[in-house]
């Protein structure tokens, strides 16, 4: 489903990824796990192309995402993303957050649109919230409705960018759930993430990333305890403690 | 913006040496007739914005008074204040001592008044007799009072209600609470809206002074612009000194507001622009 | 739609409606002050008064068009477009508005805009001037809205214009109306600097004329000293009339883009 190949990117002097390939299967939960500063961030936005590698290509089911100007709205449609920070809309209800790509990119009809949209928050458990803006919503409800909002793409898969790490812990709960539910219904997702609970239970393939490059893949079982590299072994104690 | 003041700084030594001269001689005779002028603008912003600073203080503090018969007094008079044009209130003060005197049945103020009936009239001084730069800048000053009183309600404002309940706990007056809590800290975050309000002064009241023929900067320049018959560049080097002191002024607020800025305290004031 | 629904329809409205009530009260006061002492100037203060309106909306949505096409310039524009509109909106906001409006007197005729262009003289002068004033209030209007907005809006799928129609725009004018119906006003009052413009002189109904103009005219024609003031107190007045409807306006459309939750921003 998606293709990731020798993948580079310099941010002026700083090689920051540096020859990363890899591949996700349709269904699969890929999580990339480690250390900040890694470029984890940065290779995800590649996958949708918000980022262009500077070397490298990388393929959507097929279609080649790297180098396409034209058409690249299209193909950012078929992949959705959710941020750190939410990044709702804060002029829109919740409701307006998760119809507005419906209605002004695929053109859907508002009465349409409103009902996908209803369907959605219902499925992340926020329909009472329809109305509400994102200054009225906790932190955890902003980032299911964020969910939601990539969600009503119908994408072909979602990317998430640390998508818990800037909650407090008590609201992580909520959205990991969300996002195990998503996962167990088949969705192909590629996480870049902390919650090494959510890590062992739902993925399956982990990479471990760090200064530009993927040191190791593997099952969440075999990264975590028989990892080759002592730097992954540091890195999963030091986060397991 | 350092950088900037510094080449204006440059650009105003090279003017005052003879180079300039040598390159423009009306630019040379402008500097030295009609461009001192600007110190009669300098100086009547800041008159008009020390005095200000009381009677704006006053009326701020009526603004959050207890007191509604105050609060209202004093909204009244900013709203009249800001919601009528400068030049009309400069108008109306320097039309207003003739009227005084008349009415109190002194004599008119005569001499400060071209353009007018009562300079052809043979009216002399009288004992009211304001000469125009003063009628200016108490416009002026009535003026700068309106906004200030803003600038020192948002300052009052800003203090939380906590630290007022605080003082009156320990058993502090009004007045000591005004002097010991809530004055220290508002000054700090009013000084840039303040220094803000001068350069305003300077920049857009005092010119309008103009209209009423009395002696400063414009008025100057007009005149010189006339006797030389270079209107255009006249009113270009005029632009240019405003131009030059407001960089230079502004300038200098942005280096007093990084000295004395507290990180994370400032105040939004409905500002005149 | 009685007075009671209106009254009923939120905090903005009523705003509206008591500055409309006050601007009635304050215009009425000055109209029969106006036609008990000078009656026979009744005509000029309307013609006035109306220029002044007219002098007003011209400036203002001129300096509207520039300042939201200098800030956006400013705010996205590459360094060889955003420097140049940095030396027009630092230039024209230190010289003084009536140094602007000399300017323009001596300037226009020169390229051919004669006095019967006036009024466009006026409008131009005072326009520019306050394009670089909206102009900072729209720059930074631009780059307060958060770049994580826009990522969320590009990783949906959305257009430039898109993120700019729906996203970036409506943010912005949220934060832009209070700083720019300041200016508004301030271009307003500022309509009075206008006074200095020729095709003033006469005092015949034809030419145009604005406020302060008649009122400095009718005071040069009064005898009675005593009146002076009060000519210059229904000027006032009919500005204060003026300002608090514009005002009144401006203040109902920032509730209208309102978002719940989120605190009044700062001005």
């Amino acid at each position: 489903m998606i293709e990731v190949r020798d993948v580079h990117k310099w941010f002026g002097d700083l090689h920051v990824i540096r020859g990363v390939s890899f591949e996700v299967r349709k269904g699969e939960v890929v999580v990339i796990i480690g250390p900040s500063g890694s470029g984890k961030s940065t290779l995800l936005r590649c996958i949708n192309g918000l980022v262009e590698p500077d070397r490298g290509e990388v393929f959507l089911d097929g279609s080649r995402v790297t180098g396409t100007r034209k058409g690249i709205e299209n193909l950012r449609a078929q992949v959705g993303m959710v941020f750190q920070s939410f990044n709702l809309f804060i002029h829109l209800t919740a409701l307006g957050n998760v119809t507005l790509g419906l209605t002004k990119v695929q053109g859907m009809p508002s009465e349409k649109a409103r009902e996908v949209g209803l369907r959605l928050l219902e499925k992340v458990g926020l329909r009472d919230k329809a109305a509400s803006y994102p200054a009225q919503l906790s932190g955890g409800q902003q980032q299911r409705v964020a969910i939601a909002r990539a969600l009503a793409m119908d994408p072909k898969a979602v990317l998430f960018d640390e998508p818990t790490s800037a909650l407090d812990p008590e609201l992580i709960g909520e959205v990991l759930e969300v996002m195990t539910r998503l996962a167990q219904e088949g969705m192909t997702m590629v996480v870049v993430s902390h919650e090494m609970g959510f890590v062992r239970s739902v993925a399956s393939k982990v990479l471990f990333m760090a200064d530009g490059q993927i040191l190791e893949a593997g099952t969440a079982r075999d990264v975590f305890e028989n990892p080759k590299h002592d730097r992954i072994r540091e890195f999963v104690s030091k986060v397991l403690t | 913006m350092v950088a900037i003041s510094a080449v204006l700084a440059i650009l105003v030594w090279i003017a005052f040496s003879g180079a300039l001269c040598a390159w423009s001689p009306l630019a040379c005779r402008y500097l030295r007739e009609a461009a001192p002028k600007v110190l009669v603008n300098l100086q009547w912003a800041l008159a008009a914005i020390a005095a200000g600073f009381g009677f704006g203080f006053l009326l701020g503090w009526a603004r959050v008074s207890r007191f509604v018969g105050l609060r209202a007094m004093s909204r009244g008079y900013t709203e009249l204040i800001r919601g009528t044009p400068l030049l009309i209130q400069i108008l109306a003060v320097f039309y207003l001592f003739p009227a005084l005197n008349r009415a109190l049945g002194l004599a008119d103020a005569g001499a400060d008044l071209p353009g007018t009936l009562d300079g052809f009239l043979n009216l002399g001084p009288s004992e009211f007799d304001l000469s125009g730069a003063q009628r200016v800048v108490i416009a002026l000053i009535l003026n700068t009072s309106a906004y200030q009183a803003e600038i020192f309600r948002a300052g009052f404002q800003s203090i939380s209600r906590g630290q007022i309940e605080a003082a009156t706990a320990i058993g502090m007056s009004q007045l000591q609470t005004m002097r010991h809590v809530i004055l220290p800290q508002s000054l700090r975050v009013m000084t840039p809206p303040l220094t803000n309000e001068y350069i305003i002064m300077f920049k857009d009241a005092t010119p309008l002074a103009f209209v009423v023929a009395v002696p400063e900067l414009v008025r100057a320049s007009v005149q010189f612009g006339q006797a030389t018959q270079a209107i255009l560049e006249t009113y270009v080097f005029t632009a240019i000194v405003f131009l030059i002191f407001s960089l230079l002024l502004t300038g200098l607020l942005r280096f007093l507001e990084r000295r004395y800025r507290i990180p994370g305290l400032g105040i939004a004031v409905r500002g005149r622009e | 739609m009685t007075l009671r629904t209106l009254w009923a329809r939120g905090a903005g409205v009523r705003r509206l409606l008591r500055n409309l009530a006050a601007a009635g009260v304050v215009g009425i006061a000055a109209a029969i002050i106006i036609s008990l002492a000078f009656p026979r100037s009744v005509a000029f203060w309307a013609v006035g008064a109306a220029n002044t309106f007219i002098l007003f909306a011209g400036s203002a949505a001129l300096g509207l068009a520039i300042g939201f096409l200098v800030g956006w310039g400013r705010s996205a524009g590459p360094r060889l477009i955003s420097w140049p509109l940095l030396a027009y909106v630092e230039g024209f906001r230190g010289i003084p508005r009536i140094v602007i409006v000399l300017l323009a007197v001596v300037i226009f005729p020169r390229i051919g805009l004669g006095i019967d262009w006036a009024v466009l003289w006026g409008i131009l002068a005072l326009g520019v001037s306050s394009g670089a004033y909206q102009a900072e209030v729209f720059r930074a209007g631009f780059q307060s809205v958060q770049r994580g907005q826009i990522e969320a809006a590009t990783s949906l799928g959305l257009s430039y214009w898109q993120t700019m129609r729906y996203v970036t725009l409506p943010q912005t004018m949220r934060i832009v109306l209070p700083p720019l119906g300041n200016e508004w006003i301030v271009v307003l009052k500022d309509t009075s600097i206008l006074i200095l413009l020729p095709g003033f002189a006469q005092l015949s109904v034809p030419d145009v004329i604005e406020l302060t103009k008649v009122a400095q005219t009718l005071q040069q024609a009064t005898f009675d000293v005593t009146l002076w003031p009060v000519i210059f107190a229904a000027a006032a007045a009919v500005y204060l009339a003026m300002t608090l409807l514009v005002s009144g306006i401006i203040q109902y459309a920032e509730e209208r883009y309102k978002v719940p939750g989120l605190g009044v921003m700062a001005a």
